[in-house]
């Protein structure tokens, strides 16, 4: 094969430099696996974000299958001063997909790292390699008759539980906060040295996977959203398949009534009575999982509200539309549902849907699925919306208050809106917060359109910010201007931690706005 | 196949996608009853058949991309668009899907016919 790239070099790195860690690498990992060629690069530099993908041109991908192989190819790239951006499966869709955050810098593709190690199913727990997908762990539990539930992001089958729980990914069944349900990891450091997180450092111990916390300063957030080391196993838990499950809609028809429909479910929240990871998905967002928007609207710009009306009319949705289920034996499911039909009484509104009134129709089909931890992909139909595969994430954090909640929707929409673009969003309920998901969907085939979508995620990112609002989680373009709302001494404690574990900064520079 | 070629392919392939569009409305026929969810009998045991089926189909069969089946698209545009991504699709890496299991799959859709429910639509 030819090589047909003009190697994009990280900065500061000259090409004989990267030449020669190219040749180290290649000797480590053999040549097959190391590539350069627009051909096999072409999958690592496709983006949907504003960002132009010369700015996140890889120099190169290299796929690495073990702990010693990793170990290696840091040592190489310590060497030669060249960064490494490790991925997993690569599908953080809207956040950066498989593309380094700055330019020239050598993918570390994890995705032959991919062995269940093991899966206790008297624990409930799960041992994985990076490149595991969601899809791969779901056929083993079947194959094998372990009655475990997953807990997966909208795109599952194709993503992984190792990459989304490190970039704090969120799921829809009661182990929907994946963090948290995430225990024990081991981490290639730059040095090369392989920390164990946990009990895991403790020899012969049998309790990494059932004892976050270990002993000491509790370091694995550290390596989630950051630089500072390779993760090559992470420990998760999974869920018992409960006897019964009760997953169930609420349709709300205006769009002011999310105020109502935050208060009425934190209580039911809090108090477990809806266990799950429970979405309020606005009308755009519930439509675009099913139809194009050319269906009922063929112009540019904005949607207008009377069109919206339509859709809800006609395609029998709400302006809000939550997603919630049930779960535990027969009879806790229906004490806790005659619970959830009075809380929606006392608001005087709303539309509860069961599955016995839609059967497997969508889109109670999908969320159903993902509320049980089933492998769907019908979410991905929010990226025909408006079609043109440009698509970023904005999911600032909120109060689970309804007043907070609707603030943040009319700053939202009023900011889209001037930039002729979709509030497509949902709230995803946690205990005491929302992570509130808003879709900035754009034509990326459009030049115009797509620096519209990066004015309008700019000022969406500050004007939410100069408010007190900031997003738990941003694609790769926008890095340094999240990291600066969370502070300058935020800022200054995430880069000395980048200098001692990492003093020649060769782990993906730039990510969550951390340099050396 | 040089460069300028291959694009010229997926030029072609992706007008003739475009002209077969997404299907404009994914909701089923409203049904009355029970959800059915997947067990392991859906998982294939063929490793390009998994692909297609739990990768291709998943999004290909269910409105959310465009119809791909019975539509004798070249293998090669197949692969391209794989490779590349095509606008809102994602590019798969060799990592994800190696170039055998690849040319299987692109094989499988280039000659697959236009199921039952796809010719009504």
């Amino acid at each position: 094969m030819t090589d047909e790239t003009q190697h994009a070099l990280p900065q500061g790195v000259s090409p004989a430099q990267f030449e020669a860690a190219l040749g180290q690498l290649r000797a480590l990992l053999g040549p097959e696996n190391v590539l350069t060629s627009d051909e096999q690069l072409a999958p690592y530099t496709k983006v949907m974000m504003s960002d132009p993908d010369e700015k996140h041109m890889p120099g190169a991908a290299v796929l690495a299958t073990s702990v010693e192989q990793v170990q290696g190819v840091l040592k190489i790239c310590n060497q030669f001063k060249t960064p490494v951006w490790p991925i997993s499966t690569g599908r953080n869709f809207g956040y950066g997909s498989a593309a380094p955050g700055t330019r020239g810098q050598i993918v570390l593709d994890l995705k032959h790292m991919n062995k269940i190690i093991e899966v206790d199913p008297v624990l409930c727990t799960a041992l994985l390699e990076p490149g595991v997908t969601y899809q791969q762990l779901w056929n083993y539990l079947k194959e094998n008759d372990i009655p475990l539930w997953l807990s997966c992001p909208a795109p599952s089958a194709i993503a992984g539980p190792v990459g989304n729980t490190l970039d704090r990914g969120v799921g829809y069944t009661p182990y929907g906060e994946h963090f948290m349900m995430q225990c024990g990891m081991e981490v290639v450091l730059a040095n090369g040295e392989v920390l164990r997180t946990g009990m895991g450092g403790v020899e012969k111990s049998n309790t990494w996977q059932a004892f976050k916390w270990g002993y000491g300063p509790y370091l694995d957030g550290i390596f989630t959203q950051s630089n500072y080391g390779v993760v090559t196993k992470l420990g998760i838990w999974l869920m018992p398949q409960p006897p019964a499950y009760k997953p169930f809609c609420i349709q709300y028809e205006d769009e002011g009534d999310i105020d109502t429909i935050v208060e009425m479910l934190r209580p039911l929240k809090l108090n477990n009575i809806v266990p799950n990871a429970a979405v309020i998905a606005n009308v755009m967002w519930e439509a675009a999982a099913v139809i194009p928007r050319s269906k009922y609207y063929d112009g540019t710009g904005t949607t207008p509200k009377e069109v919206l009306e339509e859709i809800k009319q006609k395609e029998g949705m709400g302006a809000w539309n939550v997603y919630a289920a049930l779960y535990g034996t027969p009879e806790q499911v229906e004490v806790n549902w005659n619970i959830v039909k009075k809380a929606v009484e006392a608001t005087g509104k709303g539309k509860l849907i069961t599955e016995e009134d839609t059967g497997d129709r969508e889109p109670f089909r999908y969320r159903a699925q993902l509320m049980k931890g089933d492998m769907t992909l019908q979410e991905f139909g929010l990226y025909r919306w408006r079609g043109g595969g440009g698509s970023m994430w904005f999911a600032p954090v909120s109060q689970a208050k309804g007043s907070e909640t609707k603030a943040q929707m009319e700053l939202a929409q009023e900011i889209l809106n001037e930039y002729g673009l979709d509030y497509v969003a949902e709230f995803i309920v946690g205990m005491r917060d929302m992570h509130h998901i808003v879709d900035v969907l754009f034509d990326r085939s459009d030049p115009g359109e797509t620096a519209r979508a990066h004015e309008c995620f700019t000022k969406l990112l500050s004007e939410f910010g100069k408010r007190g609002y900031a997003v738990y989680r941003v694609n790769t373009g926008f890095m340094e201007q999240t990291a600066d709302l969370y502070g300058k001494v935020k800022r200054d404690v995430d880069q000395t931690l980048k200098r001692a574990l990492d003093p020649n900064g060769i782990i993906a520079p730039g990510k969550s706005g951390i340099f050396v | 196949m040089s460069r300028k070629s291959k694009y010229s392919l997926l030029a072609v392939a992706l007008v003739a996608l475009a002209a077969c569009g997404s299907t404009s409305d994914t909701t089923q026929a409203p049904g009355k009853g029970k959800l059915t969810y997947l067990g392991k009998e859906s998982i294939p045991k063929d490793k390009a058949e998994m692909v297609f089926q739990q990768t291709c189909m998943a999004c290909h069969a269910t409105g959310v991309g465009p119809v791909i089946l019975g539509r004798d698209l070249p293998p090669e545009a197949i692969k391209l668009f794989v490779r590349h991504g095509n606008r809102a699709m994602p590019a798969f890496t060799e990592a994800m899907i190696d170039n055998e299991t690849l040319d299987r799959v692109a094989e499988m859709v280039s000659k697959s016919k236009a199921p039952a429910t796809q010719a009504a639509q």
